[in-house]
């Protein structure tokens, strides 16, 4: 890989995106989802007490760079609960918030299938472990 | 694994040296980007024409895309909502690849799908170059030729909603 793209602070700052971009895009997800049952942003905006467009545009792809509470207030405006786990990279051992969950065999099929299906998002973090977040 | 007549063909375009798959920062395999040689030494900053492209700006977007997060469509072009991803009007499946930070350097990736989720990319156009929309339109023109020279007759990818296209989480800014 050409040094421009295998710099250390690239790689940081591309973590740091492609981080917010798992939430917002898992969140798009479940928007997506709940739309089909009558969910729109204005009624997300006004459970979220802002404006709608700042709700839009929280979705309209730079992705926001969310507090903690923000991500749990919207979390909760979409009734939806936030499962983290942490798989490192160089092992494929499983973390959660209640300690290590899994062997390597089951973190290996854990992360298939939490790749690409809609409302699970993998999102890489530097220092050997990568994070993913699920709405239930 | 079994291939159909589309992988066999981008798979070929691979093998012959005409376009490298696109390899983010971080593993990504839920969509794809292929390049050809030429707009892959530019995004590696090695062409002396191009010498500082938006390295950070690019490698999220695509990044984001090849991981299957949340990528902004316009199906319709000439979307004022500044999305990701712009299908370009009066031209036969061409697609441009947006990359708009910093906002003087933005850049535009032309090219195809080939599949759901499977973007090639064919050029590489600094947007100040491309100037006004007839001049865009004009350039952006060449894809369907620039196709044909790696693929031949094979048609690309062809979808009605943006959902076709992309898979995964995708947003249609207009809808």
């Amino acid at each position: 890989m050409f040094k421009k793209r295998d710099s250390a602070a690239l790689r940081a700052e591309y973590d740091r995106e492609i981080l917010r971009s798992a939430f917002s895009s898992m969140f798009w997800a479940v928007i997506s989802d709940k739309k089909k049952s009558g969910l729109s942003l204005t009624s997300l905006a006004a459970s979220l007490g802002v404006h709608k467009s700042a709700v839009s545009r929280w979705f309209s792809g730079t992705s926001p760079n969310w507090e903690i509470n923000t991500i749990s207030d919207i979390a909760n405006a979409l009734d939806v609960e936030i499962k983290i786990t942490a798989i490192d990279r160089q092992t494929g051992a499983v973390f959660t918030s209640s300690g290590a969950a899994a062997s390597q065999a089951s973190a290996s099929i854990q992360r298939i299938e939490t790749s690409g299906r809609p409302g699970t998002i993998a999102a890489p973090i530097s220092r050997g472990s990568k994070i993913t977040l699920q709405a239930a | 694994m079994t291939l159909n007549a589309t992988d066999r063909i981008l798979f070929a375009a691979v093998d012959t040296g005409k376009l490298v798959r696109w390899e983010p920062i971080r593993p990504a395999e839920a969509r794809s980007i292929y390049v050809t040689p030429a707009v892959l030494t530019i995004l590696e900053g090695d062409d002396p024409c191009f010498p500082s492209p938006p390295v950070k700006e690019t490698e999220t977007l695509m990044g984001r895309f090849c991981l299957g997060h949340l990528v902004t469509v316009s199906m319709i072009g000439l979307s004022t909502r500044k999305p990701d991803f712009e299908k370009l009007t009066d031209l036969d499946e061409v697609w441009a690849l947006c990359a708009r930070r910093p906002l003087m350097s933005q850049i535009r990736l032309f090219g195809r799908f080939i599949d759901q989720g499977v973007f090639v990319c064919l050029s590489f156009y600094e947007r100040g170059f491309l100037g006004f929309w007839d001049t865009y339109n004009e350039l952006a023109s060449q894809t369907p030729n620039d196709w044909s020279q790696i693929f031949g007759t094979l048609s690309p990818f062809r979808g009605v909603t943006a959902d076709d296209y992309f898979g995964y989480v995708v947003r249609d800014v207009d809808v």
